[in-house]
């Protein structure tokens, strides 16, 4: 199976001079098509870092990020912005939905931004019907539980068939019922539409769960706890 | 208290932007306020003290020759009141022959009130000396010089002293007499004694003038009252009380204009309502830019809730922010208005002095030239910094600071309150419907949803947006009636149409300028315009009830209580006579124009039209009718298509009784002439006969042809000259005068001084009006840059995941650029709404209360459009601005 993402040597520094932090240090991986890979660190240790430079909601001082063999870190901001919203899905820890907006058009808000009336209404169908939230569909997000608005988000990261989904902390703010409840639905979207997901967590129970951990520390893949892990 | 102030300045300091827009809101609005206030003080101050020097400086006058006087002096302080100056004036004689002159010993109290103050010579010492000002001595025919002597009354006085004029308008208070001032012991056994009392100004006289008679036992409705003077200084004006007010203000005869005209003593209330208008849009400024700057921080201050921030420090902590921004930038206003006032006041101060004399009072010509003419415009005097308008501002705008803190503190409570609400129960009715299906952009929803999202805030948002363009378009409305009504007045009532004016300023028929020597002027090469008036008086029968306004004239007012002017009376038996139940006879002017003049008159056009050429040949006249006190036209049925009957004198050179209209028929035509047009003014008016302050009259105006016509007139009453662009106009005066000089008592008169003055002083008005309309603005501009930021800063979570989700930065320009022109339209459509309401209240009280000649129903569509459109540039501009710092 051919690597979907491939992280090369990646450093990140913040700041300058004495204030500099160096978030991410020499980060080398690899991923294939269908993965569910935990990344686990404590808090400060990077992963979020590393989360936000693969989706490239930040630029890496150093090194490559190559996802569907194109290096993002050397695409323009505009051409960044059209390969994210197609390639790349988020699933967020406080949810960051579109509170004006019902769970449908929510769901449907990514795709809109690219294909417009090209929407594919049956797959959106499917996927709230497969998450379980379908005759939720016209509820705003306030009208929501959390595992309900956090269905939603991962339908929205969905929606677009991305070739990767980021998900940062996408249980931390669920109790446990519910939190396994959506790590069986992240689960199952993998399997089912062998989707890749990169889900960033600081719970090592959860990563059990999941096919691959990753291993940060300190901004570096920790190698002594096993680096990575299957 | 020390920690919630810390925290405050801290942010204060963070919060920068907020704080500089908060700073320049407060100190522009500050500026204005107080700018203003100091402007209208200066002026009030200036038209006290030049009331002062007319009148005297003195606030009652009463007779001493009772016994409380000697108490007084004795005992010149009491309860209530405080005498800071008293004279006493001694009349130890009157004489009406030559003159109506008083010998009178004035005490140096009186002197000084009077500003009597020796030029040369001594007081009187000695019984047969005299001292008096120099006009005195002019109509005494004496030699203004020490030594002269004078016989009065059969006695020969030696003048000892020449002396100050009398305050120019004491006249109006006392009559007309003379004063000569005698020696203290000159003493003809018929002394009148009478004390001029001036308390202190710093607290209302009119109150202690009735604790001073109540004290000293005096008569104190014997008071004379310095009406000039007095109402500046708390005297007793016009009362009214509540329950009057709200009788006034159901009766239709009397209404809002009645009200208003006793209150606004001095422009008091006018003054006093732009003044609050101004502090109440500072305030509303002020709680909407903190607003903003609040809701940008509320997360914080529900953190600060959470670890235990009570509700009382919640509060404390934003009035202290606001209160802090407040000093500095109220302080720096008031510099700043005050500074940039006397700048305009050293300008322009006279257009800031109250008038309550109208000067618009006909073309009497020298009387009325004199009074308009720059040198007589008032003394502005020095700007004054208005202590009391600061003060009151600052106490004001303090106590608003503390309510916008309050309700903002509300306003978090009932937020969380209302979020939690919505969260649980989530019962709200709300539009479900999935527009992804049957749209290929969700953008337009996402802003349409977010602006009605929280529609109390939405309309919050749209009335802060548009009301700095209400208030602009308001001043401008006003300003552009001021200038039309300006205009107007000076051509009609001030007679300033013209550069020069040819009269007969006698009230006789018979002196005319001939038709042949007003021809020649045409020869005359650097006038423009010639525009002769033929004039001729009459009587328009006023049958079955036409005329409503029965007790509009003296001679009729129906209560008897005032008298009809006697002069009027004795030569033309009234202006009015009732001749039946519903029945009247009206004088009237009836006046033959050219052609240009009947053009000019179209602006004063009630309804109608003005067709010189139909006029000659259906010989249809124009009706001008009369103006009430409240600005209505509607006293006498007449319209157009109406027929009037009119009483001429068959004699064009009629006199005496004939002009009485109660001779034989014998000696008058009757005929019907139609109404063509019905006018609110005439122009180039005649007021030796009747007299015609513009709305006091009714006159019948045709061409002059038709005055030969129909009454055989060919002299000219009037001629009404423009001289060329550039031409010297003292010279063409000259040579009118030249060409003129065979029409006996024929006056030329130049007031092409009087109309660059008079012009100078209205752009220098509409100049200031424009002024603070600019600075509205400009305040308006930072409050609509402020809220299009917070709304976009508000949102910005939502747009940075949406940026994630994928939308380009085009994208999102697009998107904001749609919500900013969408707030720019509903602004407009706001601003639209409130601007019709606001339009018809200031037209109301232009057209009812203040009289304004033809008002405009609607602002000029340019104004409202070039708003619309600034507000869409602006809302959307300030969007996309804002864009930026995502």
């Amino acid at each position: 199976m051919k690597d979907i993402l491939q992280v090369k040597q990646i450093h990140k520094i913040y700041g300058a001079k004495e204030n500099q932090v160096h978030a991410l240090r020499d980060v080398t991986f690899s991923v294939r098509q269908g993965e569910f890979i935990a990344i686990v660190g404590t808090s400060g240790s990077g992963k979020s870092t590393l989360l936000n430079l693969i989706g490239g909601l930040d630029t890496p001082t150093q090194g490559q990020i190559i996802i569907r063999g194109h290096n993002i870190a050397a695409l323009g901001r505009k051409e960044l912005t059209i390969f994210r919203r197609r390639n790349i899905g988020f699933v967020f820890q406080n949810y960051s939905l579109m509170p004006v907006l019902n769970v449908y058009d929510n769901v449907a808000l990514p795709v809109m931004f690219d294909r417009g009336k090209h929407v594919d209404h049956e797959y959106i169908c499917e996927i709230l019907k497969e998450l379980g939230i379908w005759d939720k569909r016209k509820r705003f997000p306030n009208e929501l539980s959390g595992g309900q608005q956090q269905r939603t988000a991962l339908a929205r990261a969905l929606a677009n068939k991305p070739a990767l989904i980021l998900a940062d902390e996408p249980t931390g703010n669920l109790d446990s019922a519910t939190t396994v409840e959506v790590m069986g639905l992240l689960k199952e979207s993998s399997r089912r539409y062998n989707q890749t997901i990169l889900m960033v967590t600081h719970n090592e129970a959860l990563a059990q769960a999941c096919d691959r951990i990753i291993r940060i520390e300190d901004g570096q893949i920790d190698y002594t706890k096993g680096g990575e892990t299957v | 208290m020390k920690n919630v102030f810390r925290l405050a300045f801290a942010n204060l300091r963070y919060y920068k932007k907020q704080t500089a827009a908060l700073f320049v809101g407060i100190l522009l609005s500050a500026a204005l306020f107080t700018g203003v206030g100091s402007l209208f003080g200066s002026g009030k101050e200036a038209a006290k003290e030049n009331a002062r020097a007319e009148y005297g400086d003195w606030h009652y006058e009463t007779s001493c020759d009772d016994p409380w006087m000697e108490e007084f002096e004795n005992q010149p302080e009491g309860e209530g009141f405080e005498v800071a100056q008293y004279g006493v004036e001694t009349v130890r004689k009157a004489i009406s022959e030559p003159f109506a002159i008083q010998y009178v010993y004035g005490d140096s109290g009186y002197m000084d009130m009077m500003g009597r103050k020796l030029i040369e010579g001594s007081y009187p010492q000695r019984q047969n000396e005299i001292a008096a000002d120099a006009q005195t001595l002019r109509n005494l025919d004496v030699p203004e010089e020490i030594g002269s002597t004078v016989t009065l009354d059969g006695e020969t006085f030696t003048v000892c002293g020449i002396l100050t004029e009398m305050p120019e308008k004491i006249n109006e208070i006392f009559g007309d007499y003379m004063q000569v001032f005698v020696c203290e012991t000159l003493d003809y056994g018929m002394d009148g004694s009478f004390v001029y009392l001036k308390f202190d100004e710093s607290r209302p006289v009119g109150r202690q003038a009735e604790a001073f008679a109540e004290t000293y036992g005096a008569d104190g409705s014997e008071f004379a009252v310095n009406d000039g003077l007095i109402g500046f200084v708390g005297g007793e004006g016009q009362s009214i009380s509540l329950q009057e007010i709200a009788q006034a203000l159901v009766n239709p005869a009397y209404g809002i204009p009645y009200v208003w005209g006793i209150l606004n003593e001095n422009q008091a209330m006018t003054e006093g309502a732009v003044l609050l208008a101004l502090a109440i849009f500072a305030a509303f400024i002020i709680y909407s830019i903190f607003q903003v700057s609040v809701l940008k921080r509320m997360a914080q201050y529900s953190v600060m809730q959470t670890l235990g921030m009570t509700e009382g420090t919640a509060f404390a902590m934003l009035a202290a922010e606001l209160l802090m921004i407040f000093i500095f930038g109220y302080s720096a206003g008031a510099v700043l208005g005050n500074g940039a006032a006397a700048l305009i006041y050293r300008r322009s101060g006279q257009i800031f002095i109250t008038r309550n004399t109208a000067i618009h009072s006909g073309v009497d010509t020298e009387t009325n030239a004199a009074i308009l003419s720059v040198e007589n415009l008032p003394d502005a005097g020095r700007f004054c910094v208005n202590r009391e308008v600061i003060g009151l501002g600052a106490v004001f705008l303090t106590a608003m600071l503390l309510i916008v803190s309050f309700l903002l503190m509300k306003k978090m409570q009932k937020l969380t309150l209302r979020q939690m609400i919505a969260g649980d129960t989530g019962k709200k009715k709300r539009d479900r419907r999935i527009y992804s299906v049957k749209r290929e952009n969700l953008t337009g929803i996402l802003t349409k949803r977010f602006m009605f999202s929280r529609k109390g805030t939405f309309v919050g948002v749209l009335l802060s947006l548009s009301v700095g363009s209400v208030i602009f378009l308001g001043t401008v409305y006003v300003t552009e009636n001021t200038r039309i009504n300006n205009e107007l007045t000076f051509k009609a009532d001030d007679g300033l149409g013209s550069d020069i004016q040819a009269y007969e300023p006698t009230d006789s028929l018979k002196d005319t300028i001939p038709q042949e020597a007003a021809e020649q002027l045409h020869t005359i090469s650097s006038l423009e315009e010639v525009m002769p008036v033929r004039y001729m008086l009459g009587e328009v029968f006023l049958e079955n009830g036409c005329f409503q306004w029965p007790n509009f004239y003296t001679e009729d007012d129906g209560t008897g209580s005032l008298d009809p002017n006697q002069v009027m009376m004795e030569k033309y038996n009234g202006r009015i006579v009732q001749t039946g139940e519903d029945d009247y006879k009206i004088k009237v002017n009836i006046y033959g124009y050219s052609d240009a003049m009947l053009e000019s008159l179209n602006d004063y056009l009630l309804e109608g039209e003005i067709d010189p050429e139909q006029m000659r040949r259906e010989n249809t006249v124009i009706f001008k009718t009369l103006m009430d006190g409240q600005g209505n036209y509607d006293g006498i049925d007449i319209g157009t298509g109406d027929a009037v009957q009119v009483k001429t004198p068959l004699d064009t050179q009629a006199e005496g009784e004939v002009l009485k209209f109660l001779g034989s028929d014998e000696s008058y035509r009757e005929q019907e002439l139609k109404v063509a047009a019905v006018v609110s003014r005439p122009l180039a008016k005649v007021d030796s006969f009747i007299g015609d302050t513009g709305d006091n009259c009714v006159d019948l105006i045709m061409t002059n042809e038709q005055m030969e016509k129909n009454f055989g007139i060919t002299g000219y009453r009037t001629i009404s000259i423009n001289v060329k662009e550039g031409a010297d106009a003292k010279a063409a005066a000259d040579e009118i005068r030249s060409t003129l000089s065979g029409a006996d008592g024929c006056i030329v008169r130049d007031y092409s001084a009087q109309i660059e003055a008079q012009n100078l002083y209205l752009n220098q008005q509409i100049m200031f009006f424009m002024g603070i309309s600019a600075v509205l603005l400009a305040i308006s501009l930072l409050h609509i840059m402020n809220s299009m930021q917070y709304l976009v800063a508000e949102r910005s979570y939502e747009f940075s995941v949406l940026r994630a989700m994928g939308i380009t930065d085009a994208g999102l320009i697009k998107m904001l650029m749609k919500e900013g022109l969408r707030y720019g339209i509903y602004s407009s459509l706001a601003m639209l709404l409130l601007y019709s309401v606001v339009q018809k209240v200031l037209y109301y009280f232009m057209t009812h209360v203040y009289l304004y000649l033809h008002p405009q129903g609607t602002i000029s569509v340019g104004y409202v459009i070039g708003m619309v459109i600034m507000n869409l540039a602006l809302c959307t501009g300030a969007m996309v601005f804002s864009a930026t710092d995502i």
